[in-house]
Parts: C-alpha cells; sequence; structure tokens
C-alpha cells in the first residue's frame, strides 16, 4: 500500500531498500530503488519524505536502480557508492556519505538514457494555470537557480532536469524531483526559498557542494496533472550583465532544443513531430541576465 | 553523395517519401527518415530540395525552375550559387545524382 515516506518506520524502509522492493511512482515513471547506504536512507527520509512510496514491489517498474559499491574491496574499505540503472553508465564511484548524489545521478542517468516513450529534453519546467515554461541551458546557465526562484514565485514545479515531452500532442508531464543546486547557487535559493526547504550540504562532490530544493507537497500531488508549454526560455546567467531578451524563430528554438534531448535521435520523427508541436504552440526567447531578480522581471514581461 | 565534382549532366533527385518538412516563416525544417538527421533549411535549399523531388533535374534546368519559382533575376541567382546549395544538399544526402530520369 503506497503512503508518504515519512509514515513508514526507518527499519522497514531499510529493509525494503536492501531487499530491493522499495518502489516510489512520481510522475509518469514508476521506480524500484535499492540500497544499503545509511547516507541514502537519511536522504530519503529528508528530502523524499513527502513523496509516495511503497515498500513491496508493484507489476511494472519502468525504472530500477540499484546504489552500490563498484567492487568487493570497496564494500569494506574506503566505502564507495556507484549507481546501477541496469546498462553501463559513464558513473564515477563516490564516497558513501555522497549517496545522495549516487541516486540522483542514477535517476537522471535512467530518464536520459533508458526513457523511449516520452521525448527527454535536459531542461527546467515549471507551470502555471496558463501552461509551462521550458528553461534549457548549458550547466552553470542558472537553469536551476531560475527554476527553483519561479517555484518559490508560486510556479509548480515539474523538473529541474528534464522536460518530458508527449510525443502525440507535445504535453509536457511532471517529474517534480528535488531541484539540485550546486556551489553559489545554494546560497541565493536559500534566501528566495528559505533554510528549512534545503538539504543537508553534500561537500566535496565531483561537482562541488551540493544541496537539494525540496518539492512542495501541492506539486507533488499534482504530479499526473499535465501542460503545454506557453514560453520557451534559452536562459543565460552572467554577472553584471543587463538583462535582454531576443525573440527566437521556432525553427532555431528547435534546433537548440534537439541537441538538448537525450534520446531525440533514438526516437526520430516522433521526436521530431513533438518537438515541432511544443515550439508551434509557444513563443521562445533567448534571455541573458545578471541576476534572478532580473530574471524573474524578464519573464515576468514576456508573458511567464 | 557525388563521386567527385558537381557534373552539369548529373540529373539531381529527391524522393519526397524520404523527408518530411515543417515551414517556419521563411525556413524550413527538415526531417530526414534515411539518417534521422534534422536539417534547417533556408527558403532557397528547400526550394531546391521540392523542384529535385518533383523531378530529376540538372545543374541548368534546376537554376531556371528556381528562377521562376521564386522571381528572381538571374544575376540574383547565379548558377554559382545553386551549384553551392546542391553540393550542401547532397552532402546531407537529401538529394542524390543520377545519371537519367
Amino acid at each position: 500500500m503506497s503512503a508518504p515516506l515519512q509514515q513508514f518506520d526507518s527499519k522497514d524502509l531499510k529493509q525494503a531498500l536492501k531487499a530491493g522492493t522499495f518502489t516510489m511512482s512520481l510522475g509518469p515513471f514508476a521506480h524500484l530503488v535499492s540500497g544499503s547506504s545509511d547516507a541514502l536512507l537519511d536522504f530519503l527520509e529528508d528530502t523524499y519524505r513527502d513523496y509516495n512510496v511503497d515498500l513491496q514491489p508493484r507489476d511494472v517498474t519502468e525504472i530500477v536502480l540499484s546504489l552500490k559499491a563498484p567492487n568487493f574491496v570497496r564494500r569494506f574499505v574506503r566505502r564507495q557508492i556507484t549507481p546501477d540503472p541496469g546498462f553501463d553508465v559513464p558513473a564515477v564511484p563516490l564516497p558513501l556519505r555522497m549517496a545522495p548524489l549516487a541516486f540522483e545521478m542514477g535517476l537522471n542517468l535512467s530518464v536520459a538514457l533508458k526513457c523511449c516513450r516520452l521525448m527527454t529534453i535536459h531542461a527546467g519546467v515549471v507551470a502555471d494555470e496558463k501552461g509551462a515554461i521550458v528553461m534549457s541551458a548549458a550547466s552553470g546557465g542558472g537553469k536551476s537557480t531560475l527554476t527553483a526562484a519561479l517555484m518559490a514565485e508560486g510556479y509548480r514545479l515539474f523538473s529541474d532536469e528534464f522536460a518530458l515531452v508527449d510525443l502525440e500532442n507535445a504535453s509536457l508531464h511532471p517529474y517534480p524531483r528535488p531541484i539540485s543546486l550546486k556551489q553559489q547557487s545554494i546560497p541565493v535559493v536559500r534566501d528566495i526559498v528559505g533554510s528549512d526547504q534545503i538539504s543537508d550540504l553534500i561537500t566535496g562532490t565531483p561537482k562541488g557542494d551540493i544541496a537539494y530544493c525540496r518539492v512542495k507537497k501541492s506539486d507533488l500531488s499534482a504530479d499526473n496533472q499535465t501542460s503545454h508549454a506557453k514560453l520557451i526560455l534559452f536562459p543565460r546567467f552572467e554577472e553584471g550583465v543587463s538583462p535582454v531578451a531576443r525573440m527566437l524563430n521556432p525553427a532555431e528554438a528547435i534546433m537548440r532544443l534537439i541537441p538538448a534531448s537525450t534520446n531525440y535521435n533514438l526516437l526520430g520523427e516522433p521526436a521530431f513531430n513533438a518537438v515541432v508541436k511544443l515550439a508551434r504552440n509557444a513563443r521562445a526567447y533567448e534571455i541573458s541576465y545578471g541576476s534572478t531578480a532580473q530574471s524573474l522581471r524578464l519573464i515576468s514581461e514576456l508573458g511567464g | 553523395m557525388a563521386a567527385g565534382p558537381v557534373d552539369d549532366a548529373l540529373l539531381w533527385k529527391s524522393s519526397a517519401d524520404d523527408w518530411v518538412a515543417e515551414e517556419f516563416d521563411d525556413t524550413f525544417l527538415v526531417f530526414f527518415r534515411p539518417s534521422a538527421e534534422t536539417h534547417f533549411l533556408n527558403f532557397l535549399s528547400f526550394g531546391a530540395l521540392r523542384q529535385c523531388a518533383r523531378e530529376p533535374q540538372n545543374m541548368n534546368s534546376l537554376t531556371l525552375n528556381l528562377r521562376q519559382e521564386f522571381d528572381i533575376e538571374d544575376a540574383e541567382l547565379p548558377l554559382s550559387l545553386v551549384k553551392s546549395v546542391v553540393e550542401q544538399l547532397d552532402d546531407t544526402g537529401l538529394i542524390k545524382p543520377v545519371t537519367s530520369k
């Protein structure tokens, strides 16, 4: 029987994780997770406390993620952990205390490389009642900070990692997992959303210091409510620049979204049709800004 | 792709079944089924592609047909420009050379 994670006893959760029967359904995916790390359990009990989970496996799970030591020795000596999504991935083994990062990376790799029924675009997505805003940016472009800031403004979080585009009608599917914050973005987002919405800091990871921004309960309960894109943004944060927006021809927007997709080439023509529909129904802009406040004003002016 | 330099005697052909196109103002996105690649074409390149899908044609015919289709003066659309477009389309595989219709 599925229930919010915080309603389960730690001992039962630990046992289910160890036995590989821990199931979490979120948005379009059912996940089956296994792992025996205390750091993983602590992270789940903290950051995923409001997510619906089940301690019995479901008949069908799309994402199967195992978090385990990279080899026998690393189970005991200078203990390490690595995500195993069931296929070879270029994941660096991490110290055991970084299990939350291994978990999040493992889920991202699973969605990016395994999902075939939705087009996946590396992008942050939020939505209000008028439609969704898709934000596609290179790493360090300020996508996660902007996503968290818009969430604090009242937008519903879909994802800070993936735009999941329906192949039939180009609607966007929510997949509201905690927002991954790196380095300088952590204090910025903490100031916006408040300290109680940010997880403990994980220091010294290959990505620098990281923390996760919690997801609102209301966004979790709306994880099956799709939306259509109204704005497609290509944001670029640059210290000190004046805010500016340049409207893009939909064709140019599409040619920028295609390389940001992890499965466009795999899906082929259905993905082409979906991304065309996505862009035809939205306005696309490249935006540059020097602060989060500027970006929020700019997005509001663009009809966000 | 043509094995050597583009030859005036060659006919250029495209199979409309191989691609799907979407127009955005004066630009076109073309999804090419055999390669699963998406190409960004301006109106002239897409015009050339469409002409070659209608009927295989040599460089001279293609140039004349494009001038007529877009109502462009000879000087504005020289043969050399069409040759360059054809070479680029040939590189993508969207058109291919044939020796007869």
